[in-house]
């Protein structure tokens, strides 16, 4: 007789923190994993110190990895809340280790500026501390965009789809971390759709890397940027971005920043039948926003540069914003004042549910304009029955409610993220203006990066006082898992006991 | 293996949760909107929104490389003709329900392979029942030569005499194991530290030469019932009536409706109808129950039934079997007054699941009240098992060994047995576990 005891009855909370123990754990592994390629690049490139000290980090990220796995045994379901809970902890906590390598190689030595960077780095915002990445061994620039690259399509939902440990639960956990309101299937099993989504993903970053090395990008920065291009993250190896590069550098990172915020589900349904671009709205309405808008900041561009300089720097910094990327061809910080403000409002649109892009999102955009609309006919026609559609789908109530309460979630902390910065800036520090907090903050949230004034592409967010980072880094993690899941983590009935 | 399965409803949903936290690709076709929707967001399945007998959803739903499409909606003819066309677009095996018995003759030439009808399912499980005279379930396994035993433990019954650790030292002359029990509704994995209480549903397995003890040990008695007071006129009341009478009881059929009563009197000359309230106690007191009768409600109402049961129980009826609709009744509510609870559309869920799963196992068993199964599986040369000892067997947790057949003799294992190519293992285990523990066995 084999007999082994199952813990039942057990406290809520007590399920959640062994769910959150045993999904760090498994991730912390991984991460590790992606740390020891970091050190195996160095290494190549003959930086054997650093190279060591990255194998430190991933020594100590997954011997605390296995610790904890250790630790708990495997949870037998989890429920939504759980899910979501378990996925806000849990990127706090990666975002944490995730800093090991820069600490022990020396590269960032301050803890608050090391964690700002890993936080930037897995949220694919790509703000950094680091006036000039250049500087950086091989190994840690490398580890940087990894960080962007693994965040991008989801750590955890990369465990999902490698490991099949999670089970039924894995799913609840992904859909946390996926972004866009609900998660397109590819397959029966959400573990296959993790495992395709992942294959595209790749697949895609690699046609990338092919193309930029063909042109003025060395192997190496080919990879990085191809990282944090489909990742829609933006860490670059120059402190200039992509200034420098060439007009075919900078028109192939175009084509794909706009490739990286449109559904990956979409890319993959599409592979075979290429209609299926055309036969998406949310798509339609992405290519139909982005061009307006590339249309408009072109034309604003045009009294000061000549028409193929401001073609060019309109599509790519546009793209670059409304994808949520954050490269930067062009200083758009010296651009005319109106422009700057459209820049602001850039930050906020996003790329498709689904993307790698952050902010509010396609589909919410549209969501939202046309349920609006509809109360207003509901005003002139008070009996008058309207059923918003999205294409041609129907969209229920409890959507709408959920995409409205999302906004307005988003817009109270760009409100109170802002205040929360010039408040701190009252206190500690000279020089945090209006322009510079509203878009730091906007850009933290919305996982842009660069932001204007004393946060734009020309300079970064080392000179901020230390607690502005952590509320910005924290904001940034808010922002990549769309607000929820750490929500969930204040409220009461989570932690009953 | 790749299942569709046309209709969300209660048995749908159910097949639907147990198939895919098995491990197999489900692919739900479900016409109300708001109810796919629903069962998006909790099962690891891919639920369409459409009409699940149209070419077109079971196209997209991929009905051509599917291995079992089931077609459980309300409606007979849609389940039919999604059959019809799954069959025709190359799906391999189909199961469908139908309760008119005009449409299920020759329903296999539409291309229905299996036909499920959940009345007449849940009419065999009572009459099953019935003939257990007290237990709630005697499985065999391995040829017969190993039998599940299942009932809810009376007061003072030996089992509730401390931890089992204990008991199975004080009761180690003969081979068996508490593989699982139900309490509340929810199941406990045994260990030696459990103490078994009264009310709680034990399934306690040993050899065939035993039984006896088996239930003595839950402090079961047998008992033998010769009538049956079916209270409802349900068509599961009539199909009931037919089947117990056929197995030699008698049958008295209570309804509260005059014109049904004239009709159940004509359908079924043999059988007693009493046209009354049947909550009235007055109307069963008439009857003077025996501990040789067997109470069951099966009206269509859940409320009444289990009212019915209680006044018949409280009245001198041996037994009370109640029909619920709600699957969570089943297992919430049986031992309270009740002693055995069924669901027609759980049953049906159950022969489907038991249908799926007979290709891949031996044999296997499913049960009223808890999800767990009972599997019986050859040991296959080279799998990770094989030469090794029950405890060095990395299984999942609560996982339950409960017999070993081997060159034809069976026994109880602990957990120094040794398992070897094949050997026929008995385990109980819950749905999440069972691929798990499976491809520990086979190679």
């Amino acid at each position: 007789m084999t007999t082994r005891a199952r813990r039942s009855g057990q406290p809520p909370f007590v399920s959640l923190l062994q769910t959150v123990a045993f999904v760090l754990g498994s991730v912390l592994i991984f991460i590790a994993v992606a740390m020891t390629a970091a050190a195996v690049v160095s290494a190549i490139y003959g930086e054997f110190e650093t190279a060591t000290s990255i194998a430190l980090a991933a020594g100590v990220t997954s011997a605390m990895g296995y610790i904890t796995r250790r630790l708990v045994r495997r949870p037998h379901s989890i429920t939504v809340k759980q899910g979501f809970a378990t996925v806000g902890l849990a990127w706090f906590v990666f975002s944490m280790f995730g800093a090991l390598p820069y600490l022990f190689t020396g590269s960032i030595p301050s803890i608050t500026d090391a964690v700002f960077e890993t936080a930037s780095g897995f949220t694919t915002t790509g703000a950094s501390i680091l006036p000039d990445p250049g500087v950086l061994p091989h190994g840690i620039s490398f580890w940087r965009a990894m960080t962007q690259w693994l965040g991008g399509m989801g750590v955890i939902v990369l465990g999902v789809a490698i490991l099949p440990l999670l089970g039924t639960g894995g799913m609840q956990l992904a859909r946390a971390e996926s972004p866009g309101p609900t998660p397109d299937r590819l397959t029966p099993r959400f573990q296959e759709t993790a495992k395709r989504l992942w294959l595209v993903y790749a697949v895609i970053t690699a046609i990338e890397i092919v193309m930029l090395a063909l042109g003025d990008m060395s192997g190496f920065q080919a990879v990085i940027h191809s990282f944090t291009t489909m990742s829609t993250g933006g860490f670059s190896t120059e402190a200039d971005s992509i200034s420098g590069f060439s007009d075919y550098t900078k028109w192939v990172i175009t084509f794909f920043m706009f490739a990286a915020g449109v559904s990956f589900a979409l890319h993959f349904r599409a592979w075979k039948k290429p209609a299926e671009y055309a036969r998406n709205s949310e798509f339609r309405l992405y290519l139909l926003i982005t061009a307006v808008a590339v249309v408009v900041v072109a034309g604003g561009l045009l009294d000061d540069f000549s028409t193929g300089d401001a073609i060019r720097d309109a599509a790519f910094n546009t793209i670059s914003l409304t994808t949520t990327t954050g490269f930067a061809s062009a200083d758009f910080g010296l651009w005319r004042p109106a422009l700057q403000i459209m820049i602001v409002g850039l930050m906020f649109l996003g790329g498709m549910a689904g993307s790698t892009a952050g902010a509010i999102k396609t589909f919410r955009v549209g969501v939202l304009s046309k349920a609006a609309f509809a109360d207003l006919r509901r005003l002139v026609h008070p009996r008058g029955v309207f059923i918003t559609h999205f294409g041609k789908q129907k969209v229920t109530e409890p959507v709408i409610e959920a995409v409205q309460s999302y906004f307005l979630f988003y817009m109270f902390l760009f409100m109170t993220g802002t205040f929360g910065l010039a408040f701190i800036d009252a206190n500690l520090s000279e020089g945090l203006d209006l322009v510079t907090a509203t878009s730091a903050v906007a850009a933290s949230l919305g996982n842009i990066g660069p932001g204007l004034g004393g946060v734009g592409p020309a300079s970064n967010y080392a000179n901020l006082p230390e607690l502005a980072k952590w509320m910005l880094s924290g904001l940034m993690i808010v922002g990549r898992l769309e607000i929820f899941p750490v929500l969930v983590l204040f409220t009461k009935d989570l932690w009953r006991r | 293996m790749r299942i569709v399965i046309v209709g969300a409803g209660a048995v749908g949903s159910y097949l639907a949760e147990r198939l895919s936290s098995g491990g197999q690709d489900v692919i739900v076709i479900e016409d109300n909107e708001v109810r796919a929707a629903e069962l998006q967001e909790s099962i690891d399945a891919l639920v369409l929104h459409g009409n699940g007998a149209s070419v077109h959803m079971l196209e997209e739903a991929g009905a051509g490389d599917t291995d079992l499409l089931i077609a459980v909606t309300s409606s007979d003819g849609a389940n039919i003709l999604a059959c019809y066309t799954g069959t025709q677009l190359g799906a391999k095996t189909t199961i469908a329900r139908i309760e008119d018995g005009e449409l299920r003759e020759g329903a296999d030439r539409l291309g229905v392979d299996m036909i499920i009808d959940p009345s007449a399912t849940a009419a065999e499980e009572l009459v099953g029942i019935v003939g257990l005279g007290g237990a709630s379930e005697l499985i065999h396994f391995a040829d017969g030569q190993l039998v599940m035993v299942g009932g809810r433990v009376a007061p003072n019954a030996p089992i509730t005499k401390g931890p089992l650790r204990e008991l199975r030292v004080r009761e180690a002359e003969w081979g068996w194991v508490v593989a699982a029990l139900v309490r509340e509704g929810s199941t406990i994995v045994a260990h030696g530290d459990t103490i078994v209480r009264a009310g709680d549903h034990a399934l306690v397995m040993t050899i065939d030469e035993r039984v006896d003890r088996a239930t003595k040990l839950i402090g079961v008695k047998r008992k033998h019932i010769d009538r049956a007071i079916i209270v409802g006129g349900t068509r599961l009341a009539e199909i009931s009536a037919d089947v117990l009478a056929k197995a030699g009881l008698s049958v008295v059929l209570v309804d509260e409706s005059p014109e049904r009563c004239s009709y159940l009197a004509g359908r079924h000359p043999g059988a007693l109808v009493l046209c009354g309230d049947p909550t009235d106690p007055d109307v069963l007191g008439e009857l003077d129950l025996s501990p040789k009768d067997a109470v069951m409600g099966l009206t269509g109402w859940d409320e009444v039934n289990l009212l019915a049961c209680l006044v018949g129980k409280a009245s001198g009826a041996g037994m009370a079997i109640s029909r619920f609709n709600r699957i969570a009744y089943v297992s919430l509510l049986s031992g309270l007054g009740i002693d055995a609870a069924v669901s027609a559309r759980l049953m049906a869920a159950s022969a489907i699941l038991r249908f799926v799963r007979q290709g891949q196992v031996e044999q296997v068993a499913t049960f009223s009240d808890t999800d767990a199964e009972a599997i019986e599986i050859e040991v296959s040369e080279g799998s990770e098992a094989v030469d090794k000892s029950l405890l060095d067997l990395d299984l999942p947790v609560g996982v339950i060994i409960g017999g070993i057949s081997r060159n034809g003799t069976t026994f109880v294992p602990d957990g120094s047995t040794v398992v070897r190519a094949g050997d026929h293992i008995i385990f109980f285990a819950l749905p999440r576990d069972i691929a798990e523990s499976s491809s520990i066995f086979t190679a």
